[in-house]
């Protein structure tokens, strides 16, 4: 029997796309749902389910048969979710695997910071490396946790501040730098000897306010469009708050890069030139306004040219979308975009694609060249 | 000659729309470790390898043979594999050339100018092989590494490539990148990496769909069985096949975006199932439709909740007359590719370890079905 189904998130619940289905699979629709939301679906049956895909790629089906009002929170997300879920204070083992490793992650997003050491400028991360954040204002106090396995850092709310830098220098000599949004509330950065290989595991995790923002940057993160495609409809109802009020330009620049990336470009207007000559500290900004040039008017290429060149001149994007959306623009620039294009090479060194933030490798002057392989692995926070 | 499909350029239709496929192949590196030519001055710790050639003629094989686009039908496949051997096709063996830099510049001009002949055509662009990772994406063909010439001379940019490809008139463009994109230490000190994008393009060349799906997160190994196909041929074959299918209106499709989801969740699968650290990282822009199928298939991946468990569980997973069974001390998860649509999974410990129970039926939908939850 065909009804309204009604779906409510949770105020504990991510924001998430959610798949309605029908008993013969068909997928009535998708929606976005973030917490403490709802929406009414027309289904066909009352035998219709629900997947929802988590921030961390995770997908869950919901299946209820003949109730039509379904409440979705994290707690009825973790009882389905194959593997136990960790417990919130669970210390890992003193090698691990990837993936326990990124089921603690997820434990940590749910709790707060649990040192207590005294803060410090330059935190060691055992004898694995240090860690270091910075600032406009120079270097960030943080704490470290997990028996000095992890540097943890709380961040005030400042989403207009200019992005910061973390610093990891590896014991093997290789220094990874990465860019840090400045609206980020959270941050947390580990390194763990991995138990099936000789390697050292550095991980960072970012959570910031805009909790929705890092759900699309993570769909983006894995090249998931079929789940961010959704999120679209977010972009579409927050656009007062994120492209007119502005309030948090990071937020702004990653529902401007899925628009990018979806290819809606009727969706946003002029707001990426408004967010180019606001924050001149984003060089985000700049980037998306070419590329939305370069696709609606690609004959105005002096247009186009100044503000990827501008971006180049405001450093490296915060996002590695944005990075990569830079050096294409600078090769469609040919022979002109040549010299701008090397300096970005420069400063990237080798970039660590698999990040959604601007992450580089390079080798720490001064120090043997690296021996030891590590691995990498950087996302924004998801609880779920 | 590279050309495995149709029998001659004449007979290749370009009037209509049509996927018209470059599949390059490399597995014989003269200049690496282990070849049989003069050593690289840099080899980047890179040896010979067995994968491609199965790899490569394995997905030779699925455009031949499965692909369907009803509006969309096979155009042509272009080959280039080393070491050479005779490609099956159609119209009997073909020997298809060895995939060196001139070679590859050749096959890919005319590929390309192939398929600007249509702006509904598919580009489809699959290379195998060994890869580097520092700025951009580098592909290398058999005579990387060659002494007598520049070390960076024989070096595919496909970053640049990709770009390049906007020039080309085709609007649904698809890469696939079986190949490492790991950083040699080595190259963490070399300023002067550069390699050819075969093609160029300008602001004014535009395309709706281009999508590229690369094998492994870089900083990480591209892993793949001895004389087998890739993990990543494996998982991409089985999306295409209807893993990655989704149900647009009477028919079951699998499009760039669908494929995106699909290919990462069956990768993270093959990662539990073999214990390795397999990613890959789909970058789709844009919407394209590549394949159709019968029906929508589902990657089962059933274990219990801990190792201990695993070991001495006993698991059946029925669906009418078809049953997987994977008894005490066999390796899990069970990793297999079923139709989908409801089964049943039952578990039990006969060793009562735990508490068996019952079976208890599931909906297995595309792309993964992942469960169970129990003890």
């Amino acid at each position: 029997m065909s009804g309204a189904l009604t779906i409510k998130f949770a105020p504990d619940m991510p924001a998430a796309t959610v798949e309605i289905v029908s008993p013969d699979l068909e997928v009535v629709q998708r929606v976005m749902l973030d917490p403490g939301r709802s929406t009414s679906v027309q289904v066909p049956s009352e035998a219709s389910f629900l997947r929802v895909h988590l921030p961390s790629g995770q997908v869950v089906t919901l299946k209820d048969p003949g109730n039509l009002t379904r409440e979705v929170s994290l707690q009825t997300i973790q009882g389905r979710l194959p593997g136990s879920q960790p417990p919130l204070e669970e210390e890992l083992p003193e090698q691990s695997s990837v993936s326990e490793i990124r089921r603690y992650h997820r434990g940590r997003s749910r709790t707060p910071t649990l040192a207590v050491a005294p803060p410090m400028h330059l935190l060691q991360l055992r004898a694995y490396g240090s860690v270091e954040l910075t600032g406009v204002g120079g270097h960030i106090p943080g704490v470290l946790a997990s028996s000095g396995r992890e540097a943890q850092w709380q961040l005030p709310y400042n989403p207009q501040q200019s992005p910061l830098a973390l610093k990891i220098l590896e014991q093997s000599g290789t220094r990874l730098d990465l860019r840090v949004p400045g609206n980020a509330s959270r941050i947390w950065a580990r390194a763990d000897a991995l138990r099936d290989q000789s390697a050292v595991s550095f991980s960072v995790r970012i959570a910031t306010l805009a909790s929705t923002a890092d759900t699309i940057a993570s769909y983006l993160q894995r090249g998931d469009l079929y789940s961010a495609e959704a999120m679209a409809q977010w972009v579409d109802e927050a656009a007062g708050l994120l492209f007119d009020k502005m309030e948090d330009p990071y937020a702004a620049a990653v529902g401007a890069y899925l628009l990018l990336r979806l290819k809606k470009f009727d969706q946003m207007h002029d707001w990426a030139r408004n967010l180019a000559s606001r924050f001149d500290f984003l060089p985000d900004g700049c980037v998306i306004w070419a590329w939305q040039l370069i696709h609606h008017q690609p004959s105005n290429a002096d247009e186009i040219r100044k503000y990827l060149l501008m971006a180049v001149d405001r450093g490296l994007p915060v996002y590695s979308e944005g990075l990569r959306l830079l050096t294409d623009g600078l090769r469609l620039m040919g022979s002109d975009g040549q010299a701008a294009r090397d300096k970005v090479v420069k400063s990237a060194g080798v970039v660590l694609w698999s990040s959604p933030l601007t992450a580089s490798l390079a080798a720490e002057p001064g120090m043997a060249p690296p021996t030891d392989p590590s691995l990498h692995d950087i996302a924004f926070a998801s609880a779920a | 000659m590279s050309l495995i499909w149709p029998a001659t350029d004449s007979d290749i239709v370009t009037n209509a729309p049509k996927l018209h496929a470059l599949v390059i192949a490399v597995a014989a590196y003269p200049h690496l470790n282990g070849g049989g030519g003069p050593l690289a001055l840099q080899p980047l710790g890179l040896s010979q390898v067995t994968t491609p050639r199965y790899t490569g003629l394995a997905v030779a094989d699925w455009l031949l043979t499965r692909y369907q686009n009803a509006v969309c039908q096979l155009g042509s496949v272009e080959m280039l594999l080393s070491p050479n051997q005779p490609v099956p096709s159609p119209n009997g063996p073909v020997a298809a050339a060895s995939a060196t830099m001139a070679n590859i510049e050749a096959a890919f001009t005319k590929w390309k100018k192939r398929c600007s002949t249509d702006p509904g055509n598919i580009a489809w662009f699959y290379f195998c092989g060994h890869g580097v990772s520092k700025d951009a994406q580098y592909l290398l063909p058999e005579d990387y590494g060659d002494p007598a010439v520049f070390q960076w001379k024989n070096n595919i940019d496909f970053d640049g490539l990709r770009v390049g490809m906007r020039s080309c008139a085709a609007q649904t463009q698809v890469f696939f990148l079986d190949a490492c994109r790991d950083t040699p230490l080595e190259l963490l000190t070399q300023l002067n990496v550069i390699g050819n994008p075969l093609t160029d393009a300008s602001f004014s060349d535009t395309v709706d769909c281009s999508a590229a799906y690369y094998a492994t997160t870089p900083g990480r190994q591209a892993y793949g069985p001895d004389h087998d196909v890739t993990y990543f041929g494996q998982a991409l074959l089985a999306c295409l096949n209807g893993v990655a299918a989704i149900k647009k209106g009477p028919k079951w499709v699998v499009d760039t975006y669908s494929l995106g989801n699909a290919l990462g969740q069956t990768m993270e699968q093959l990662a539990r199932r073999y214990r390795l650290p397999l990613k890959c990282n789909p970058d789709p822009s844009g919407m394209g439709r590549i394949n159709e199928v019968a029906g929508p298939r589902v990657i089962a991946a059933v274990s219990c909740t801990s190792e201990v468990a695993n070991n001495a569980a006993d698991i059946t997973i029925t669906r009418g007359a078809t049953a997987l069974h994977s008894p005490p001390g066999q390796p899990k998860p069970v990793v297999e590719e079923v139709e989908a649509g409801d089964w049943m999974i039952e578990v039990t410990f006969p060793g009562n370890q735990f508490e068996s129970r019952p079976p208890v039926g599931y909906t297995f939908m595309p792309p993964v079905f992942e469960g169970v939850e129990v003890p």
